[in-house]
């Protein structure tokens, strides 16, 4: 999304300087426009993102316009993974995703903070373990 | 080298033949369809693919002469090659399948190849080509044997439920003795089935071709005929390809496994461990819904060559719904009393355009699915094979009180969901899955590593 409003604000800067002021303008105007909406869509996705460690299972709930649950039983859990990118490591961030036997699962928690990532996934793994089921 | 004393053994001498005879034919092809070769320089193309046959022969009959197999208790071991050395050991507790193959020059003389499959990092595959049908069918009886007796031996030291696969300290059992015929499909059905589709393309280009010769021409029609004969023998290739490969398709139970044997060309032998598979799809195609047609297809657990890998597995090609159950119970016998399913409610009929395809039945043992118009699916999955589970809600679900569950399972078939169900079924759904998808017990002592 950042590289969309970069690329809309070069665009606009670009025909402001080539067509002049009004093209240049309304395509400017248009990428604020944009850039306050999806901050704010952000906020709502972010705030909308839940996760519940139960006796038996992990919960995780997420979405504003559709709105989406994933269970993963303990029993289930292959790999607990810790990813950070670049901006999300300059921020102290780190998101959990979960995977299990089948490709379809999408068990994500996203931009937690690196302490509470890391002992997310020890208990997960330890609750892993403890449950480990075959196939 | 390869002592007989160590006990290794040498595949069948007859080998470097075969496998250059496949040289010999590749380059007939090839002469065959140059358009440079003609009658005067004959001989000397024929010379030279002979020299070709030789040499395809003499380094085959190198590498058969010091290549060797051997089956210890706990691991099967190949070597070959005498300039580039390869060595290959593969513990038995590792084996996942193991197949018995005759492509077809192997089975013009009787031989066939064994191939044994297990999950492990990097190349998991050991193939011994060629060996006589009978001695394959014993090795692999063997393979299977040492392997379920390690496996036991490995599990005995944590108190576990004794493994699905046949007991240890028996000897192997000759295959005729404990094996039963499930179902087999006649040649005759497996074709109508697959070329069903012509019976509606056929008149259909018939009537086209006959509005253009009608309207613009006999010659165009000729032209138009000529212009998609390419796409005619491509689909003709298309719809064949099924019937060579399911051909003569027979399915067996043996200990607690299904042995498949199939095919025209190359007959193929699987084994599938019943224990293994994570869940069922019955399809019904439109067109064979004439004849109450159905096929029954399932993903297995680590059957494929990469790592922790998943496979599909055609239980039963084409047969009547029954038959199809049939199979199917054989995996999951309770399933012929557990099939009705609960529709979506009116309401959704706002939302989807065709809702009375979709339902969803919660039996003891697994849950049903169905979804699908033109094509029917039914998706069985029992409920100690459910992964995890996802519900979404679409704004205009939620306007409507409804909401779809996935059900996530290993492999590519199956796609369980429960789609527009009434939202508090569906919280009743996730609530009774989750409950029901207990741990269940390692298989074999033994839990797949990723």
């Amino acid at each position: 999304m950042v590289v969309y409003l970069v690329f809309g604000a070069m665009l606009g800067a670009a025909l402001f300087i080539t067509y002049g002021s009004v093209a240049g303008a309304v395509t400017l105007l248009v990428t604020m426009a944009l850039a306050v909406h999806w901050w704010w869509l952000s906020g709502r996705r972010y705030r909308s993102w839940g996760y519940a460690e139960r006796d038996r299972d992990l919960l995780i709930r997420y979405g504003v316009l559709v709105r989406r649950t994933s269970v993963v039983p303990y029993g289930r859990m292959q790999l607990v993974d810790v990813t950070e990118g670049p901006i999300s490591r300059l921020l102290g961030l780190a998101s959990v995703q979960l995977h299990t036997a089948a490709a379809t699962t999408d068990a994500v928690v996203p931009h937690l903070p690196v302490a509470e990532a890391n002992r997310l996934r020890e208990h997960l793994t330890q609750l892993g373990e403890a449950n480990a089921a075959g196939l | 080298m390869l002592p007989a004393s160590e006990g290794w053994r040498r595949l069948h001498p007859a080998t470097p033949f075969l496998k250059g005879g496949r040289f010999t034919v590749l380059g007939l092809i090839l002469i065959v369809n140059n358009p440079e070769v003609d009658l005067e320089s004959l001989p000397v193309v024929l010379v030279g693919l002979a020299a070709v046959l030789v040499v395809a022969v003499a380094y085959g009959w190198v590498i058969w002469r010091w290549t060797g197999y051997r089956l210890l208790d706990d691991q099967l071991e190949m070597h070959t090659g005498l300039v580039f050395r390869q060595r290959r050991r593969l513990p038995l507790a590792r084996v996942e399948a193991v197949d018995v193959g005759q492509p077809l020059f192997a089975r013009l003389f009787g031989l066939a190849e064994l191939r044994v499959e297990a999950v492990s990092h990097g190349a998991s595959e050991v193939r011994l080509q060629y060996l006589p049908l009978s001695q394959t069918r014993q090795l692999r009886e063997e393979l299977l044997h040492r392997r379920s007796a390690r496996l036991q031996a490995s599990s005995e030291s944590e108190a576990t439920e004794p493994p699905a696969v046949a007991t240890p300290g028996q000897p192997p059992v000759p295959a005729s003795e404990s094996t039963r015929v499930i179902a087999s499909v006649p040649s005759s059905l497996l074709i109508l089935a697959h070329l069903a589709p012509l019976l509606i393309l056929v008149p259909l280009a018939g009537i086209v071709l006959v509005t253009v010769a009608v309207s613009m021409g006999f010659d165009e029609a000729l032209a138009l005929l000529g212009a998609s004969l390419v796409s005619v023998v491509l689909l003709l290739i298309a719809l064949v390809r099924p019937i060579e490969r399911l051909y003569g398709f027979t399915i067996t139970a043996a200990d607690g496994d299904m042995i498949i044997r199939r095919g025209l060309l190359n007959v193929t032998e699987q084994r599938v461990p019943v224990a293994r598979i994570q869940g069922l799809r019955i399809t019904e195609p439109l067109l064979w819904r004439l004849f109450q047609g159905a096929s029954l297809e399932v993903d297995i657990a680590g059957y494929g060559t990469t790592p922790g890998s998943f496979d599909s597995s055609v239980l039963l090609p084409v047969g009547t719904r029954q038959a199809v159950v049939q199979v199917a119970a054989e995996v999951l016998p309770s399933l012929t009393t557990d099939m009705d399913v609960e529709r979506p409610p009116e309401r959704a009929q706002r939302r989807a355009l065709f809702p009375n395809q979709y339902g969803v039945g919660m039996g003891a043992v697994h849950l049903v699915t169905k979804a699908g118009v033109l094509r029917r699916f039914t998706h069985i999955v029992p409920y100690g094979k459910v992964q995890s589970l996802r519900t979404s809600q679409g704004p205009w679900q939620r306007a409507l009180g409804l909401a779809t569950v996935r059900i996530d399972t290993p492999g590519r078939i199956v796609n369980a969901a429960a789609i527009h169900c009434d939202e508090a079924q569906a919280r009743a759904l996730v609530t009774h899955i989750r409950s029901q998808a207990l741990p269940v017990p390692p298989v074999n002592g033994v839990i797949p590593a990723h």
